[in-house]
């Protein structure tokens, strides 16, 4: 459950498994999205969702998530 | 053991009592759902080591993460799956597929021509399209107001406004061009459009209340 982390700096770091992992995680949420379209396109719409997922977790920035303490710091701040 | 490290550390039920609300936050809670995370978080209340608040912070970031990545990519997959079938609908409609059909072959080699003649409405158009691009973003506010408004921001903050709303970019794009995150440009943006808005209504406010006092007076 809380892989998510390691899992995202492997697949930046260039470990193809990590990447895999991430994507097979997220397949019933592409399956579900896959009946926005017509049986004919699924295919292709499959392909594309997984490279968008793929740019996404290239691109994450995980250093951005908040620590505990200031996570609670902002939690203040936006009251 | 934890209820005992509950009860004997006064530091951690004084906390309990100045932040309940924080404590119900759904992030939080769910967090704290965890035992391991639950006597992370009390130990780092009660003995203040610094290895027991890293282990806290390790924790919470890769908790975190999760839920935001996976909210990211959940809402990300909905709205492409969405946009994808309607991009696909569009291109159907505009190259059908067709069964070789000579007669109408012979119908579209007769209107080839006529979008050449380029009329004087399409000049103006293309002209039209031609300075959109040209002109910044500041050029090309209409409203008093909200030309007022955009000069308060900040440089960084109308650079990444002229992007996304006069250039049409992305904000992928942006963030590539400006070489910061996605994430980032996201931020400024949002707080760009916030600062418009506070600007905007304060401004409004201010000619309520004069239009008021000058009823009064």
């Amino acid at each position: 459950m809380a892989e998510w982390k390691d899992w995202i700096e492997g697949a930046q770091q260039g470990k193809a498994e990590d990447m895999t992992k991430i994507i097979q995680t997220m397949k019933p949420k592409i399956k579900q999205s896959l009946n926005q379209t017509n049986y004919q396109n699924q295919e292709d719409l499959e392909q594309h969702l997984i490279e968008k997922i793929i740019t996404i977790v290239m691109t994450y920035d995980v250093e951005k998530t908040p620590e505990f303490w200031d996570f609670k710091d902002k939690w203040n701040k936006n009251k | 053991m934890l209820k005992k490290m509950e009860q004997s550390c006064s530091s951690f039920q004084l906390f309990k009592e100045a932040n309940t609300d924080f404590l119900k936050d759904p992030v939080i809670d769910s967090f704290l759902q965890d035992p391991w995370h639950y006597q992370l978080f009390i130990r780092s209340l009660c003995d203040s080591s610094q290895k027991i608040e890293k282990k806290l912070n390790e924790a919470f970031q890769k908790f975190y993460t999760k839920i935001k990545i996976v909210h990211y990519l959940s809402k990300t997959l909905y709205w492409e799956a969405v946009n994808y079938d309607k991009r696909e609908r569009k291109q159907k409609n505009l190259f059908p597929l067709l069964v070789n059909d000579e007669s109408a072959r012979y119908e579209n080699m007769n209107n080839v021509e006529k979008p050449f003649e380029i009329n004087q409405k399409e000049t103006i158009v293309r002209d039209l399209f031609i300075e959109s691009f040209s002109k910044t973003l500041e050029e090309k506010i209409e409203n008093p107001l909200l030309y007022e408004a955009y000069h308060q921001l900040t440089d960084r903050q109308q650079e990444i406004l002229n992007f996304i709303y006069n250039k049409k970019l992305t904000f992928i794009e942006t963030a590539q061009y400006l070489n910061i995150s996605q994430q980032g440009v996201s931020r400024i943006h949002q707080q760009a459009l916030k600062n418009l808005k506070k600007y905007m209504s304060g401004k409004k406010k201010e000619k309520e209340q004069k239009w008021q006092n000058g009823k009064i007076g």
